[in-house]
């Protein structure tokens, strides 16, 4: 059976905001703003991130939107003379003490003691090399950071996820538009989680379980495992391709079509059952946009 | 090396440099495969079979320029693949030699060959400390059909980034990479710029980087204009001034997301946001299909 297949856990689909900045540091709307901006977009959820700081839950009114407490903390640095900065999801009310003194293992030690889920954030936008990936025991990281993408075309963090996955890591992945609001950064990326329910703990739990996956724009319907192979649904996408981090190994749609180049979309593939090494189903549509479901292992008995 | 075709008079030609024949691991023979490439209207053409030398000279080059060429390998990444190595302008038909090391692979590819492209380097998890190991070659394959299409590992754009903010100013290449089991035709190719269509003209200008690589839209020219790089192309969603360095770079989306969103044919980057080092460009159109100028100084 599938170890982390969000489609076996029960609960509904949330549409979720995990990276985003208010005036409490550099973002340009207020937190209350930020919030009925998501709200009006159609989110379900949306943490706060602050640039070191915790903007308090209870601070907005959510209007039926779930808020949650979270910041972005720079610390240590990169092979490349940068710091890393993390995106800490599920903090109460503050920052933890000693995290200004911290190495970056202590640090993430620190944020999860608090209850939060630590992810790397924009690997591509730092340049972030494979050590600097293995350097912590981080949740996850972001494999798009829309924002990033818009200011620099270095959102996409497929290439760093999958040298993590040949490293035998299982980093969880999550979307984010990382919004500022200078220009309309906002809603270029998300990640739904299927939540048992519609509470700040829930959303936790499920992202935590890795009943998520991350989107620029697909829908994932369903994965499941059948007689003939994976089966993944979806909103009709260009191409649903299973990448596996070994050298030349995975599949792709595309890769059936012998004597002509895809130009149609599908809304179902079968892909083959990738027994024992870890994967990941992604998608994506005939605009380029992008979905990614979290790395999986498939153990034992079918 | 100024890498800009946009600044040399010549014409541009169309060209895919790797490609697979039943000389090795592809389905079509030489003639064939030279055959689907002029009637498609490509104007030069590498045969890269692995390990030998497919000879140009026993070919009906249809028109085109045939680029002497093989797919060579050797040395090992530090998760397990051994680098495969494009040699553009084959000297003569190569030998089997032991190369353990990719440096021993990459010296001998340079005495059998004028240019060496890493191939593929996200197909075959690369990683930076891979391409670091080594030193000498030519540039990277940023873009590979074949890889794309076959297990969703095409393109190698970090790769090429981290290189950059090293130091190592190369160029990279889109190409095919076709063997035909499956339809990997035509999804990537280089324009030249230069000022005849024969062999010597072509091997001059990507020697000297006068290209650039695409998946189908056209770049017509990079220009720096009183601070701003003018760039002229066709249609496109995006056009962006990438920046090897943590957290820079400029894009169109900045000031056109929200707003006007129709397909643009010219756009104006700051130069500024390369402060004063690299930068390259990118084009984007509206199916997401990207074409990549070479790295250019912004002094």
């Amino acid at each position: 059976m599938l170890m982390t297949n969000p489609w076996l856990a029960s609960g509904e689909w949330l549409k979720g905001a995990l990276h985003v900045h208010t005036t409490n540091s550099d973002g340009k709307l207020s937190p209350q703003e930020v919030v009925d901006t998501y709200r009006q977009a159609g989110y379900d959820f949306v943490v706060l991130t602050d640039h070191g700081r915790v903007t308090p839950p209870d601070t907005v009114d959510g209007q039926g939107m779930v808020v949650l407490g979270g910041a972005e903390v720079g610390i240590g640095r990169t092979q490349h003379g940068g710091t890393y900065h993390l995106v800490a999801v599920g903090l109460k009310d503050q920052l933890p003490e000693g995290l200004s003194q911290a190495t970056l293992g202590e640090a993430v030690a620190l944020l999860r003691a608090q209850g939060a889920l630590v992810y790397l954030a924009h690997p591509y936008w730092s340049l972030l090399t494979l050590e600097d990936l293995l350097a912590a025991d981080f949740d996850g990281l972001e494999v798009f950071n829309a924002g990033c993408e818009y200011e620099t075309r270095h959102g996409d963090a497929v290439q760093h996820v999958d040298w993590m996955m040949a490293r035998d890591r299982m980093p969880r992945l999550i979307a984010v538009d990382d919004s500022h609001f200078g220009f309309w950064d906002a809603c270029g990326g998300w990640t739904m989680v299927k939540a048992a329910d519609r509470t700040p703990e829930a959303i936790l739990e499920a992202l935590r379980a890795g009943f998520s996956y991350a989107s620029a724009g697909p829908i994932f319907e369903d994965l499941e495992l059948c007689e003939d192979g994976l089966v993944v649904r979806s909103s009709p996408v260009r191409a649903v391709t299973m990448i596996r981090p070994g050298a030349g190994q995975g599949w792709t749609t595309d890769s059936t079509y012998t004597t002509r180049p895809r130009d149609t979309t599908t809304t179902e593939a079968v892909a083959p059952v990738p027994m024992g090494t870890p994967f990941r189903i992604e998608v994506i549509d005939a605009q380029g946009r992008k979905a990614w479901m979290n790395p999986m292992v498939l153990r034992g008995e079918q | 090396m100024n890498m800009n075709p946009f600044a040399v008079q010549g014409n541009w030609y169309r060209g895919n440099l790797h490609t697979h024949t039943t000389n090795s691991d592809g389905r079509y023979s030489p003639q064939s495969t030279v055959d689907v490439y002029a009637q498609a209207g490509y104007d030069f053409l590498a045969l890269a079979d692995h390990g030998r030398l497919t000879n140009p000279a026993d070919l009906d080059h249809r028109g085109m320029v045939l680029v002497p060429a093989a797919e060579l390998n050797g040395g090992r990444g530090e998760l397990g693949q051994s680098f495969h190595l494009l040699c553009l302008g084959m000297r003569r038909e190569p030998e089997r030699v032991e190369t353990p090391s990719a440096q021993e692979a990459l010296d001998y590819a340079r005495s059998v060959a004028e240019l060496v492209f890493v191939a593929h380097p996200y197909w075959s998890s690369h990683t930076p400390k891979d391409l670091m190991a080594f030193d000498g070659y030519d540039g990277i394959e940023v873009f590979n059909t074949t890889c794309q299409r076959g297990i969703g590992r095409g393109y190698s754009e970090p790769h090429w980034d981290d290189l950059l903010a090293r130091g190592r100013i190369l160029p990279a290449i889109a190409v095919d990479d076709a063997h035909f089991g499956y339809w990997d035709f035509g999804g990537g190719w280089i324009m030249l710029r230069a000022p005849q269509l024969d062999l010597d003209s072509v091997m001059a200008a990507l020697k000297a980087g006068h290209y650039y690589a695409t998946q189908g839209p056209e770049i017509k020219d990079v220009a720096v204009v009183d601070g701003w790089v003018k760039v002229v192309c066709s249609p496109a969603r995006t056009v962006a001034m990438v920046v090897p360095a943590p957290g820079r770079g400029w894009t169109t989306d900045r000031v056109r997301r929200g707003k006007d969103e129709s397909p643009m044919t010219e756009a104006y980057v700051p130069l500024s946001e390369a402060r004063g080092g690299v930068f390259r460009i990118e084009v984007i159109d509206e199916h997401g299909r990207r074409a990549w100028t070479n790295p250019m100084k912004a002094s």
